[in-house]
Order: C-alpha cells, then sequence, then structure tokens
C-alpha cells in the first residue's frame, strides 16, 4: 500500500514554491468529474491511492470517514461531493490528496492528480459570480488559467470546515 | 541569566509541593489532630520554603516564612497551643506565603496592607515585637537578611575532589552565601602546575565570614554541600531548632505524598521527571504495542514454517510490552489526594462565605489516577461542592427545624471500578427542588413543557447550560458558570456524571473518570466489514441470538431475554445513521452496560479478543464526534473507533423524540 504513496518532503515544497522569482506560484493539479481543478503546492502533504477508510457515524455525505496515516487519524473528504460532482463509490483508481493547513489534516478524494503547474501571480483570477451562488464557487477561491485551460483553485478552509456542526 | 533561573524554577515546583503539604497539614490540625508529627510536618514545611528562599535571595518571602516558621517553633516547643485563635492565623499565613511565592515567581501582585497584618498577627502569636520595616523591603535585592544575628561566623569551604562532578558550582554558592550575610571572602591554595591539572578538581578553600547571618539558615545553605565539600565552622545545631539534614528532602526533589495517612511522616524519595519526556515515551510504548499487534496478526494466519518458538517469543514479547506499558503509566500516576487534600479548605472558606455550617469527610484519598487527571478535576470538584453547600446543605436553623444536625454533611469519596475511578460527593441536604428546576427551564426556555419528564429527567436539567435555580446571584456558585461546564469538563475527559437527588435527604453527585488519557483496555467486535473497540469495562458478556430468546415488537423494537430480564437490542447502523458495512447478521449481541440507561444488547458478528488500545483523538486533524471517544490503530494499520455507546444511544433517544415530536405536530 505505501508503494503507491507518494510523500513531498517539506524540503521539497520549499523549493517548489517559487523556483523562478516571488512572481510566481505553484499548484497541483487533479481531475474531478472530468474538470481541472488545483490547490496551493505548499499545502499538499503527500499523494496515495484510494484505500477503504473507516467511517464515522452521523457524518455528511462528503466525509469518508479515517485513515491511518502513519499514526496520526485523518478524516477524507470526497472532493467531488463538495464540488458538486458525480461521487460513484471510490476505487483503486482514485487518488487522495493529502493536504495540511492551520497545522490540521485532510485527505481530499479525486479521480485522479495531473500536473505541477508554474503560473505568474498575474495569471489568478476571482471567481466570477455565480448566478445561482451554488457551492461549487464557494468551494473555490479563483481561477487560473493554465494555458488554453481554466483550473478552479480548491478553497481548503472551506473543505476543511467540517461542516453540519450537530 | 544563567542556570540559576532553572534552580529558581525548581525551588518554585518545590514550594508548590511543600505549600499544599502545608496545607494539608493545617486541615488536619483543624479537624482536631495536634499530633507531634504534624505540628513537625508543618514547621518542616515552612522551614523548606525559607531555606530555599533564602538561598535565592527572596527577602521578602524568607522573611514571613521566618516569622511563620518562629509561630510553628513555638507550637512544636508546647509555648504555643493549636486552637482556635492560632488556626485562623496559621491558615491566612499559609495563603500568604502562597501569594509571596507567587509574586516571586511572576510578580503577581502583593497585597502589602494583608502581608503586613498578617505578619503582626504572627507576630503577636509569639510574643514578638512587630518589626514591618523587615518585611516591607520586598522587593530590594538588600544584602542584609531579616535574620537576627550574632558574632560574624567564619565558614571554611574545602571542595572535595568530586565537588565539581556533582554540578556544584563556587560561583553560585558564593552568590548564594553573598544573600544571606556574607561578608568576607579569603581563598587560599595554589594551583598546581599545568601539566598536574585536574580541571575537574577545585584546588581552594574559600573561608567565608558572614555577620548577622542565622546558624540555621547557614546549616540550611551548606546542607547542600554536605558529600561534596568539608565545611568547618557552620554553628552546630541548638537544641529544639534543630532539625535533621535534609538532603533526602526539599533540597533533592519532590516526594510523592504517601499513601494512606496524611501524617506528613515517611517521605518517600522520588525523581522528577519532565512530562514531555514522559509523553514521548509514552508514545514510545503505544508504537510499540502496535508494532507487537501487527507481528501477532501476521503469526495468527496459518502458514507453513511458523516456529513454536517464534509464538513463545512472541508471547514474551507481548508481556513484556505490557508491563513496561504499565510500569510507564504508573509514573503519571498519583494519588487522587492532591486534588481532594484542597477541598476541606474550600469547605471551611465556603462554611463562612454562605453561613452554614458543614462538614467534610473525604475518603478513598489514595485512590490513584493519571496526573492529567487530577489536574483538571479540581475545577470541576470544587464547583460541585460550591453547588452542594449553596443549594443543597440548608442554613442550620433551617436542618435543626427539619430534624437534622446542626451542621450539614458533605462526603467526597474516590474509588477504582474497572478501568474507571469513581468519584462521589454526598450531601445530606434538602435535595433537588424539582418543582424550582422546572420552573427556571421552562422559564429560560431549556424545556418546551414537563411533560413527560421523570424525576430522573428533571434533575438532570442542572446540566443545561445557562441554568441556575439561585433566584439571587450569590458570589460563590451563581455566577453564570453551573452545572453544564462541570458536564462539560468531565466529559471531555472521557467521563461522565451522574446525579441522584432524594427530596429532604440529600444529593449525590457521581463522577466516573477513566484512569489514564492514553491506552484503553478494549474488547474488540466485528460488525460487518468494520472493526470496532468497546471499552472493556461496559462490556458485560455476549449472548447468542436465537429464536427462541429474542422477541421483535411490532413498532420494530427488539428485545433478548437474558436469564429472566429483557433488555433491548440496538444495531450499530441504526446507532450510526446508516451505512451498509455496519449492518450485523444479527445472531449474536453483547451486553453493554451503559451507566445512564442501564443495560443494553448491542448487534455484533464477532468478538475478536480483548487488547490494550492506544488512544488517538479524531480532534486532531479532524473534531471529536459523538458517539465516538476516539480511534486506535489495529495491527492492520486500519483506524479502529472507539464506541461511547452511551452517548450514542442518547443521541438515538434524542433523535426517537424528535421524529415522535415532529410525527404529532405533522398528524
Amino acid at each position: 500500500m505505501s508503494s503507491n504513496a507518494a510523500p513531498l518532503e517539506e524540503a521539497d515544497t520549499h523549493h517548489l514554491t517559487s523556483p523562478e522569482g516571488d512572481d510566481t506560484c505553484q499548484f497541483l493539479s487533479f481531475v474531478v468529474d472530468g474538470r481541472p481543478y488545483g490547490v496551493r503546492i505548499q499545502d499538499v502533504r503527500e499523494i496515495r491511492q484510494w484505500m477503504r477508510t473507516t467511517s464515522l457515524p452521523n457524518q455528511p455525505p462528503h466525509n469518508l470517514g479515517v485513515l491511518n496515516l502513519r499514526g496520526s487519524i485523518v478524516s477524507i473528504q470526497d472532493l467531488r461531493i463538495r464540488l458538486g460532482a458525480p461521487a460513484p463509490a471510490p476505487d483503486d483508481t482514485n487518488v487522495i490528496v493529502i493536504v495540511q493547513t492551520d497545522g490540521r489534516r485532510v485527505g481530499l478524494l479525486v479521480d485522479a492528480v495531473s500536473d505541477i503547474l508554474t503560473l505568474q501571480r498575474a495569471d489568478i483570477q476571482p471567481v466570477p459570480p455565480n448566478r445561482g451562488g451554488g457551492d461549487e464557487r464557494a468551494m473555490l477561491t479563483s481561477i487560473i488559467m493554465s494555458g488554453e485551460v481554466m483550473v478552479g483553485i480548491v478553497d481548503l478552509d472551506r473543505v476543511m470546515d467540517p461542516g453540519l456542526s450537530e | 541569566m544563567d542556570q540559576d533561573e532553572d534552580y529558581k524554577d525548581l525551588f518554585f515546583t518545590e514550594c508548590d509541593e511543600l505549600l499544599a503539604e502545608l496545607q494539608d497539614h493545617l486541615t488536619l490540625m483543624s479537624s482536631g489532630e495536634h499530633g507531634r508529627d504534624i505540628v513537625d510536618a508543618t514547621f518542616r514545611a515552612v522551614h523548606s520554603v525559607k531555606g530555599g528562599a533564602a538561598a535565592f535571595g527572596l527577602d521578602a518571602l524568607t522573611g514571613f516564612a521566618h516569622r511563620f516558621e518562629a509561630v510553628m517553633d513555638a507550637c512544636r516547643a508546647g509555648r504555643l497551643d493549636v486552637d482556635d485563635t492560632t488556626l485562623p492565623i496559621l491558615f491566612r499565613a499559609s495563603d500568604m506565603m502562597q501569594e509571596l511565592v507567587e509574586h516571586s515567581r511572576s510578580d503577581a501582585p502583593l497585597r502589602d496592607d494583608v502581608l503586613q497584618q498578617i505578619t503582626r498577627s504572627l507576630d503577636g502569636l509569639v510574643g514578638m515585637d512587630p518589626e514591618p520595616s523587615a518585611v516591607v523591603a520586598a522587593d530590594t535585592t538588600g544584602q542584609t537578611p531579616p535574620a537576627a544575628g550574632g558574632e560574624p561566623i567564619v565558614v571554611t569551604f574545602r571542595p572535595e575532589p568530586n565537588f565539581l562532578a556533582s554540578a556544584h558550582d563556587p560561583l553560585r554558592m558564593l552568590r548564594g552565601a553573598s544573600r544571606i550575610g556574607l561578608m568576607e571572602v579569603r581563598v587560599t591554595g595554589d594551583l598546581p602546575p599545568l601539566e598536574d591539572l585536574d580541571p575537574m578538581v577545585c584546588p581552594w578553600t574559600w573561608h567565608l565570614t558572614f555577620a548577622l547571618a542565622e546558624p540555621s539558615v547557614l546549616r540550611d545553605f551548606f546542607s547542600i554541600y554536605d558529600l561534596s565539600a568539608r565545611i568547618d565552622g557552620v554553628p552546630t545545631a541548638d537544641a529544639p531548632a534543630t532539625l535533621p539534614l535534609r538532603t533526602s528532602q526539599a533540597s533533592e526533589g519532590p516526594r510523592v505524598p504517601t499513601t494512606g495517612g496524611g501524617t506528613g511522616g515517611g517521605y518517600v524519595k522520588s525523581l522528577r521527571v519532565p512530562l514531555d519526556r514522559i509523553d514521548r515515551l509514552v508514545n514510545l510504548v503505544g508504537e510499540i504495542v502496535i508494532t507487537q499487534a501487527a507481528v501477532a496478526q501476521v503469526l495468527s494466519q496459518p502458514r507453513h514454517g511458523v516456529e513454536d518458538t517464534l509464538a513463545h517469543s512472541i508471547e514474551a514479547l507481548s508481556r513484556q510490552v505490557r508491563e513496561m506499558q504499565d510500569s510507564v503509566m504508573a509514573i503519571r500516576a498519583q494519588p487522587i489526594k492532591s486534588a481532594f487534600s484542597r477541598m476541606p479548605r474550600i469547605v471551611r472558606d465556603l462554611s463562612a462565605t454562605l453561613k452554614r455550617e458543614v462538614r467534610i469527610e473525604v475518603s478513598g484519598e489514595e485512590t490513584e489516577v493519571d496526573t492529567s487527571v487530577i489536574e483538571e478535576l479540581i475545577e470541576p470538584l470544587t464547583h460541585m461542592i460550591r453547588n452542594a453547600m449553596d443549594h443543597g446543605i440548608e442554613p442550620p436553623d433551617e436542618r435543626l427545624a427539619a430534624g437534622k444536625a446542626r451542621d450539614g454533611l458533605l462526603r467526597l469519596t474516590a474509588q477504582h471500578r474497572g478501568e474507571r475511578v469513581l468519584i462521589t460527593l454526598e450531601d445530606d441536604g434538602r435535595g433537588l427542588n424539582r418543582d424550582k428546576i422546572v420552573d427556571v427551564a421552562l422559564q429560560r426556555g431549556l424545556i418546551p413543557s414537563a411533560d413527560g419528564l421523570t424525576a430522573e429527567d428533571i434533575d438532570n436539567l442542572i446540566f443545561l447550560p445557562g441554568f441556575s435555580t439561585a433566584s439571587e446571584v450569590s458570589n460563590v456558585s451563581g455566577r453564570g458558570v453551573g452545572m453544564d461546564v462541570v458536564r462539560r469538563k468531565i466529559q471531555a475527559l472521557g467521563g461522565r456524571c451522574l446525579i441522584h437527588s432524594t427530596p429532604g435527604q440529600g444529593t449525590r453527585f457521581q463522577v466516573a473518570l477513566p484512569l489514564t488519557l492514553a491506552v484503553l483496555e478494549g474488547m474488540i467486535v466485528e460488525v460487518g466489514q468494520e472493526r470496532y473497540v468497546v471499552p472493556l469495562s461496559t462490556v458485560i458478556e455476549a449472548v447468542q441470538l436465537r429464536d427462541g430468546n429474542v422477541e421483535r415488537l411490532h413498532n420494530g423494537q427488539i428485545l433478548v431475554a437474558r436469564r429472566g430480564e429483557y433488555l433491548p437490542v440496538y444495531s450499530l447502523a441504526d446507532l450510526f445513521g446508516s451505512r451498509e458495512q455496519t449492518s450485523a447478521r444479527g445472531e449474536m449481541a453483547i451486553v453493554v452496560d451503559t451507566e445512564t440507561d442501564g443495560q443494553i444488547a448491542l448487534f455484533v458478528d464477532a468478538l475478536i479478543g480483548q487488547r490494550q488500545v492506544v488512544l488517538k483523538g479524531l480532534e486532531e486533524n479532524y473534531r471529536a464526534i459523538a458517539g465516538v471517544s476516539g480511534a486506535t490503530i489495529l495491527g492492520d494499520g486500519r483506524v479502529a473507533l472507539i464506541l461511547d455507546i452511551p452517548s450514542l444511544i442518547e443521541r438515538r433517544k434524542l433523535m426517537f423524540k424528535h421524529q415522535s415530536k415532529h410525527r404529532q405536530e405533522t398528524a
């Protein structure tokens, strides 16, 4: 199981944050239901293959339960549900991106990891207001243009928020 | 500045212990024990604080402790009776000493007027002339000790070869000496030629002249160096004011409070270990437990070539690991006494404020609990006592009118019950006023109506946030913090609160807490595809379900007969709000004692076995979840949840109530 895990050492992420000066940012992009999304690379701790989780009682559907990540217990969120995409039962082809903000770790279930994008800060745009004001917009902080492709940057603070307080 | 600061920290830690001890002894005295050993122990505690304070040049503290000590000395010599006039002063002096320690440690505010007043009271007891000036010389780093003295004393200080190796430092010695009246220093001795020089041996001899130094202060000061230097010239002990050498006492570390009686005798040698190191060890042992479980799992699978011997050694390994774990946990275990011993004092103070006459009986103080639990316990315990005295125990007149003894009785006990410690606080007061509780709860909108509430339900209303029955806000327990705070705190520790009240006869609060917050003795069960841990202490037995002993009611409820008694059977899928992995086949159930709802049965598919599991919180990366007290990692690396069945059932009941109410409303 660990053969599929690809931990990014912290030194590496530091190196990746600004290899070409302060005006660039790097993102890890991944695919959810055919559409590219991304997170800031310095928030990514590890990428691993889907494995069966232990489900928790009385949780919203996007909580897939918890995993043992080298001795600490990390909850897994189904990013597909959070972004409003269809979410069939996860299998071996799915990938978990472990992210960390504010010292807390959470795993995000996505369809596949695609690339590391290096962009100028100027390429980062705000999310245009949405007619419906739907959930998808609320889960993004910004959008970026990578070549011809638009990538939505996931708002980790919103994703980490367990939501549905008891 | 330098490591003096470290020593100072150590001294303050020691002060905390000494002051707690002092408080204990005073409480014992106030309950009528005037034994010589207790008075002696009290004297020793004050004296040790004084000795340390003098070494660090804390003049205000030294001066005050000196006066306190003089009074205790008089008590010891029989010149002063320990009675109702002396005791209140001694109690106040002990508080003042605490305040002075805090002041020296963190510059906490110091009430100078109170200090002087208490100093005068102390001096008055032994007929000394009040000398407030010496006491008020608080923060001046003056050289003159407040102690009275006589002729200059010359002390010869000749370090032994092990002086430096014993971590002593001549500079620190001199610095300390300068604070207790050192006037003049002369050094003799020659440095050997470089090729013969042993850097670890100190070749010099110091001749120290002290003026105005009190012999006992000098003795205390130099007693530290007893084993690593030859010291001549310190005045020998004069008659009763002497002390045995303190080397094994205060100067070397704290002592674990002795189990059993609080006579203050019998010092136990102990080791001071920083808590973080112990925690690291605890974590490490946790890892070993996990690894060992992994090995055991591999071996449990039938396979060729697994030798018997290997199985044996694994067996031994598990035993050793288990022992190691136990002993590591034991380092952290402490008698609950350190929390309980504060309570008589609180009762005493509150009796005066609330105009109640209350006696407290404490038992089971030797019950050992994890340090972290003890620390967290003091606050809720204090609040429970306040509550009992404010709302439970009646004023003396009312008690007499009700045909009770004039003074109320509080009984505080601790005992081990399985993997938990059970703390009980009973009073013989008026009991809970249920009508009033209902009124208040309705008035504050805490409950929609009182219909269908049992007496027990009503009693439990006092644990709701925002509940306080004191119609006038008293300055004791009606300050907006109520029993809800107590319950929250206890629940945060993984415990639960029970309340039992009989009108006119009293109220009993019970708090059940885990002994430790780090490991748990668990029964591992399999339900569907998942494995769960149920705390072993709550599991009563397992029952096979057959057509003969299972009843299915029309409302869907399932009952199981067990020795002529019917228990409700719950399914985990139901308690968890579904998920197909958690549905059991329904052939077997375990009987669990919920404490609040009696015994219930829970469907399981298999019992895997009992095991000690290392608790991991879900809060670290996620948040706490009702019904799950934590999680652990099994041998195969998967996470297993630790079920908190009482709270799962509580939740289920709430949801059920909500649904049936909803159904009534829509009908």
